[in-house]
């Protein structure tokens, strides 16, 4: 009654102890999984966050191109392609956010002391923008390089299974996890430079040949904002996926806490009626051996 | 046939009387003494006289003996039930000290603590770079390394206290060896002597005999001359008024290590004669619980508590190991081969199990990767966690199952104990009421007894009287 256990010592009830044990570890297990799930749904719903917001820079790039076809635009091609290099550089700084301190995009390489910068790198961040020899093709000179992996990271989130909780590189910015930002390049070299490589003024026109690149330049940047969508929605699939498993194992550890409870703590009730019959069995026998020690035949030899 | 033969008639029964009036004074004296079995005075009548040819007369009553009540077969059973309580109540005892070194059943036993090791790993393979749950890891650890060091320095302290407790039970088996050869003596010499009172000395004999099988547990046979011998599994220890007295003896063997105490009897020069292996008793329990229970080498494949924790600490450090040697640490860049746990060669026991200086010096040494320089990967971080639910990780069995196993057992092992011990003071209870409705004293029985050998006292007494009127008469018819 006191303890509200049943179960005092392990020579109460072996088969029992050895049950509740399991039991605790059971419940003890389930809740490290809750803790690695609740852990791990965070850094998904920050994932998800930056998703959104680069998404949403990648459709204003892709307005800045449409903008950029418009006949009140046709003098402002630098600006638009000026304004698509902050973009970019918003972008590079979204793929190398972090959560508490662990880089979400650059796969197991999750810190900037795993990251060493090769020249013409400057920095350790997994994705940098650098400004290179300029080419033919490249005008500008600028490339975004990915100094990360694309392995996954995975958690335990039961007994049996696991669930990679990482959006790679490549899976939101397509092959090389740079392919999508390279479009974005290509792009801004439209914009801001001639075919023969000097930069356009505002009286440099788009001529047939760049409505040509700029078309397939804007279905590059579509395919790639599918791509980006898809890698969201599969991150919202698996904060969904966790959710349940969550809701799951809280269901099955109120169960496991049941069964315990049945084995080892007190039926109140049967505990007090046991008490109050045991008591009377023992107030029983007190009167009746008082009455038996006072027999004897010397008391009648008086 | 004279005046003076009553007299005498009359004198013998007054002495008769009053021997009867002393011995029923004697039981009631001994109503509480322990083992004391009453006495009865047997009266017979005295040899007739012949009259004259017209018949015999009596000639009055003796006191013919005196008779104990003794019953060879409730003793036996007693002592035999006796070495069973005594064995029961001394493995409760250990057990009741294991559920507290162990301590069990509670939340914070060594399960829980190993259960709180690997999840330690699981919160690190969400954040395997970070570096304060990578020193989580290893207080864990720490904890958990403590707790093992702690039970076996516990179990140990246990193991010691069991060999003083045997060393103490050899001195009173061999003072009550002693004994009971000196009652034989006694008695031996009481049964040629008249007027001796040799049951106290079987009384007492049976007193020794009894506290000699709560110690361990005997065989006793009788002689013709009163005197007994004792056996201990079949060794001679007591041979009529000789004692061969009892010591302990280690053996270790030398290819284990593993120290075990044997009991041997000895001649009277101290010669060792034979091992004594006692089935029952407090020293049998002893014997087994300190040469098997908790000896941290057995070998001889019954339940060792002690060998079952080292098999877990070492089934911990070789798991733990085979992974982390195959991992890199934060600032490796070829493999380092790293244990997380010392000794890495040979079996690890629940003593000597350490954390690598490696890693308790320098969290980020933790091998949890299976690439270098990758701080987020935590392969090697999740095999480690997984370990929990391992179901070959030690005897086909999670680190849980085979503690929980292993915690059961000892639970068993106690409910036997209870179980035994209850069912051995029942029988037991039985036995010494219905020994004591036969040998023990009723003080109804004998304010019979008192009665009636007062009524005859006093009725002889009258006998005299008359007789002392008639000759007073007689007497006076001279005059």
């Amino acid at each position: 009654m006191s303890s509200g256990k049943q179960i005092i010592s392990i020579s109460d009830a072996p088969k029992d102890i050895v049950d509740v044990k399991k039991l605790s570890e059971n419940i003890s297990r389930n809740e490290q999984y809750q803790n690695n799930i609740g852990s791990a749904l965070q850094e998904l719903m920050s994932v998800s966050d930056i998703l959104d917001s680069t998404i949403q820079k990648f459709t204003d790039i892709r307005n800045i191109a449409l903008d950029a076809t418009q006949t009140g635009n046709i003098g402002n091609l630098p600006v638009l392609a000026t304004s698509i290099q902050v973009i970019l550089q918003d972008i590079i700084k979204d793929a190398n956010s972090d959560f508490n301190g662990k880089l979400l995009f650059s796969g197991t390489k999750t810190t900037l002391d795993s990251i060493t910068p090769t020249p013409p790198q400057t920095n350790s961040s997994p994705f940098e923008l650098i400004k290179d020899t300029p080419t033919a093709t490249n005008p500008s000179g600028f490339i975004v390089v990915f100094k990360g992996n694309v392995k996954d990271i995975e958690i335990q989130k039961d007994s049996k299974s696991t669930e990679v909780i990482n959006t790679k590189a490549n899976e939101i910015f397509g092959t090389g996890g740079t392919s999508a930002m390279q479009n974005v390049i290509d792009l801004y070299n439209l914009l801001m430079y001639k075919s023969d490589g000097s930069k356009r003024t505002d009286k440099d026109l788009l001529n047939k040949e760049d409505l040509g690149k700029l078309d397939a330049y804007q279905k590059n940047i579509t395919d790639n904002l599918q791509k980006m969508e898809s890698a969201n929605s599969i991150n919202g699939s698996r904060i969904n996926r966790l959710q349940a498993v969550t809701d799951q194992i809280t269901s099955e550890n109120i169960r496991l806490n049941e069964v315990k409870s049945k084995l080892e703590d007190t039926d109140v009730a049967q505990t007090a009626i046991n008490l109050a019959r045991e008591n009377t069995a023992l107030q029983y026998t007190l009167q009746v051996g008082s009455k038996l020690v006072q027999q004897s035949l010397f008391d009648f030899l008086r | 046939m004279s005046s003076f033969s009553s007299l005498e008639i009359s004198k013998r029964a007054l002495a008769a009387q009053r021997l009867g009036l002393d011995v029923t004074g004697n039981n009631i004296a001994n109503v509480n003494t322990p083992n004391y079995s009453r006495r009865q005075v047997n009266f017979s009548e005295t040899d007739p006289q012949l009259l004259n040819g017209k018949g015999f007369l009596g000639t009055g009553a003796i006191v013919d003996n005196l008779r104990s009540f003794r019953e060879e077969l409730f003793d036996r059973e007693i002592r035999n039930n006796l070495s069973r309580q005594n064995g029961y109540s001394y493995d409760e005892k250990i057990t009741n000290n294991l559920e507290s070194i162990l301590n069990e059943p509670s939340d914070a036993g060594l399960n829980e603590i190993v259960t709180k090791f690997f999840n330690s790993f699981h919160d690190l393979s969400n954040n395997p770079q970070n570096i304060s749950l990578r020193n989580n890891v290893i207080e864990q650890a720490k904890t958990l390394v403590d707790r093992f060091h702690s039970t076996a320095q516990l179990l140990d302290d246990a193991r010691s206290q069991i060999l003083s407790d045997i060393n103490q039970n050899v001195g009173k088996i061999n003072s009550l060896l002693k004994d009971v050869a000196d009652l034989n003596s006694k008695i031996a010499s009481a049964k040629v002597v008249t007027d001796s009172d040799v049951q106290s000395f079987i009384d007492k004999r049976e007193e020794k005999l009894e506290e000699l099988a709560k110690v361990a547990g005997i065989n006793v046979t009788k002689s013709d001359a009163g005197t007994v011998n004792v056996f201990i599994n079949g060794i001679n220890v007591v041979t009529n008024f000789v004692y061969s007295p009892l010591k302990t003896q280690t053996d270790i063997n030398p290819a284990t290590g593993e120290s075990t105490i044997q009991l041997l009897n000895t001649d009277s020069n101290g010669n060792t004669l034979n091992y004594i292996r006692p089935t029952s008793g407090e020293i049998a329990s002893q014997l087994k619980h300190y040469n098997v229970t908790l000896d941290d080498k057995d070998s001889s494949g019954n339940f060792s508590v002690y060998t079952k924790l080292n098999e877990f600490a070492d089934a911990i450090v070789k798991k733990v190991n085979s992974l982390t040697t195959t991992g890199y640490g934060l600032d490796d860049t070829t493999p380092p081969g790293r244990n997380f746990f010392e000794p890495a060669v040979g079996n690890a026991t629940a003593h000597t199990i350490e954390i690598s200086a490696s890693i308790l010096n320098n969290p980020r040494n933790i091998p949890l990767s299976d690439a270098p320089n990758e701080p987020g990967n935590n392969v090697i971080a999740l095999k480690i966690a997984n370990l929990a639910t391992d179901g070959t990780f030690i005897d086909n069995q999670t680190p849980s199952d085979f503690y929980s196993n292993f915690v059961g057992k000892v639970g068993s092992m106690g409910s036997e104990a209870i179980n035994g011990s209850n069912a051995t003071k029942t029988v037991g209870d039985q036995l010494s009421n219905q020994r004591e409705s036969v040998i023990g004293v009723n003080l109804d029985e004998e304010a019979v007894n008192l009665i009636k050998y007062q009524k005859a006292f006093e009725a002889s007494s009258r006998i005299v009287s008359t007789m002392n009127e008639i000759l007073q008469t007689i007497v006076n018819l001279g005059k």
